[in-house]
């Protein structure tokens, strides 16, 4: 373990950040104002005793701390708000959604992102949610009925295969499946290498060239993972630009840092600057990275 | 759905001509959704707001319900959390009731905040420490259901 983390460890230093696991990560929620406001879920979780404080880059999202699981409670069964950690609260904000919007989420269970977007989108539109594994579309079910959600059809189906939906979306979120971090797991050095990075690396090229083949020219893709390997970001984001007619726009966004523009010695396309990076260190939340992306006319 | 829904009421709680079935499930579907329904040649896991299956409404359900059905009781905090680990409800931990329950009356169970957490049959209501409701369904079926699942 000690090699492999020295491994990644060294890596991040290439890239001009000292990180020292562990990094401890706060528990958040996403109040769901489907269902009730900010200040009445505030005021009935303070009842009992939970701690809250406004997570400052996020619309409804709050640190939480109590000494039992929220995840049982009468307020949580009802979906008055949903446990999701603080930066994977922030590719959703990112989608610029509309009321009529007809939005893909790519890789929907369980569910967090798919019901942000209903919550934002105020169960009006549609969203598709896909997802390809089975056991994993029960959670997203529950989530999406636990919620309130009432805009969205999920289907099990392959996020590769997404031309065969047969629709044109306004906007795609592809919150990709990836390798993870160490914040979120203690044992991830242990289990990570870098091949397993690289194959990582190719399959969201293939989702995110499925994603661009469903999206409408002027929509947008939101491209998200919460690794922190420049192979399944930036270089992809670099991949991305080469072949395909797409901008990756800048975002208003208070948190992250810039996208990396040269990688191990490599110089990459000076627009990746626009996508943002969280080192977990700086941001206290886990790794995470993010890119808005407009899909351009020919 | 129709059948469980008479139970509890005559009026009506949800417009039956947006419902549609899907497989042992029950959904209200809007004219957008149904559109996309017809485009995608797929079975969908979920659709529209979810109303329940056999005797397992949903939440959105039960709130509607809750809304205009008249047979009701209201559980206090600790009667509350009983419930939604799935016991039934002590006498004492009822803290009203709807006028015209009798024994074996199917009643929604509701707590301090008038929040529907399920549903059950109703015994008798003079015996503190024995069952008042025999749950028949609470919304913790969501956490042992996944549970189940995984």
């Amino acid at each position: 373990m000690e090699n492999s983390m020295n491994f990644f460890l060294e890596r991040y230093e290439q890239l001009g950040e000292t990180l020292a696991p562990p990094i401890e990560l706060r528990q958040s929620l996403r109040v769901n104002t489907l269902k009730i406001t900010d200040a009445v879920l505030i005021q009935r979780l303070s009842a009992l005793g939970v701690s809250l404080e406004k997570i400052p880059f996020t619309r409804h999202g709050y640190y939480c701390s109590s000494n039992f699981s929220l995840g049982a409670i009468t307020e949580f069964l009802l979906g008055y708000f949903y446990l999701q950690e603080a930066a994977a609260q922030v590719p959703v904000e990112l989608l610029d959604l509309n009321k009529e919007d007809i939005v893909l989420d790519m890789c929907a269970a369980p569910g967090g992102k798919t019901t942000q977007i209903a919550q934002v989108m105020q169960n009006k539109g549609a969203i598709i949610a896909i997802e390809k594994k089975r056991h994993r579309l029960i959670s997203l079910k529950s989530s999406l009925e636990r919620m309130g959600v009432s805009n969205t059809a999920a289907y099990l189906f392959d996020a590769n295969d997404a031309r065969f939906l047969g629709i044109e979306f306004d906007k795609v979120l592809l919150d990709a499946p990836c390798s993870g971090n160490f914040v979120t797991d203690r044992n991830w050095f242990n289990k990570k290498s870098f091949e397993g990075i690289q194959r990582m690396a190719e399959m969201q090229k293939s989702l995110i060239k499925s994603a661009l083949s469903v999206l409408k020219k002027d929509g947008i893709l939101v491209y998200s993972t919460c690794s922190l390997e420049p192979e399944e970001n930036e270089l992809n984001m670099e991949w991305m630009l080469k072949h395909f007619k797409v901008v990756i726009e800048k975002t208003n966004l208070k948190i992250g840092s810039e996208g990396l523009t040269k990688v191990f010695g490599r110089k990459l396309d000076p627009y990746i600057a626009n996508c943002r990076r969280f080192w977990p260190n700086k941001t206290k939340t886990e790794g995470f990275f993010i890119a808005r992306i407009r899909k351009l006319y020919d | 759905m129709i059948e469980l829904i008479k139970k509890f009421t005559d009026k009506e709680v949800i417009d039956f001509t947006k419902m549609i079935k899907v497989g042992d499930e029950f959904y209200l579907v809007e004219a957008g959704l149904r559109k996309i329904r017809a485009q995608v040649k797929s079975f969908p896991f979920f659709i529209g707001a979810y109303l329940g299956k056999r005797d397992k409404p949903s939440i959105f359900l039960l709130q509607k319900l809750a809304e205009v059905a008249e047979k009701k009781v209201w559980v206090n905090e600790k009667g509350e959390w009983l419930f939604i680990c799935g016991r039934d409800i002590l006498g004492q931990s009822l803290t009203k009731k709807a006028e015209g329950i009798v024994k074996d009356d199917l009643v929604l169970v509701l707590n301090k905040h008038d929040e529907c957490i399920g549903y059950g049959t109703f015994i008798n209501d003079t015996k503190p420490n024995k069952a008042a409701v025999q749950s028949i369904f609470d919304i913790g079926d969501f956490l042992r259901r996944e549970r189940k699942g995984k």
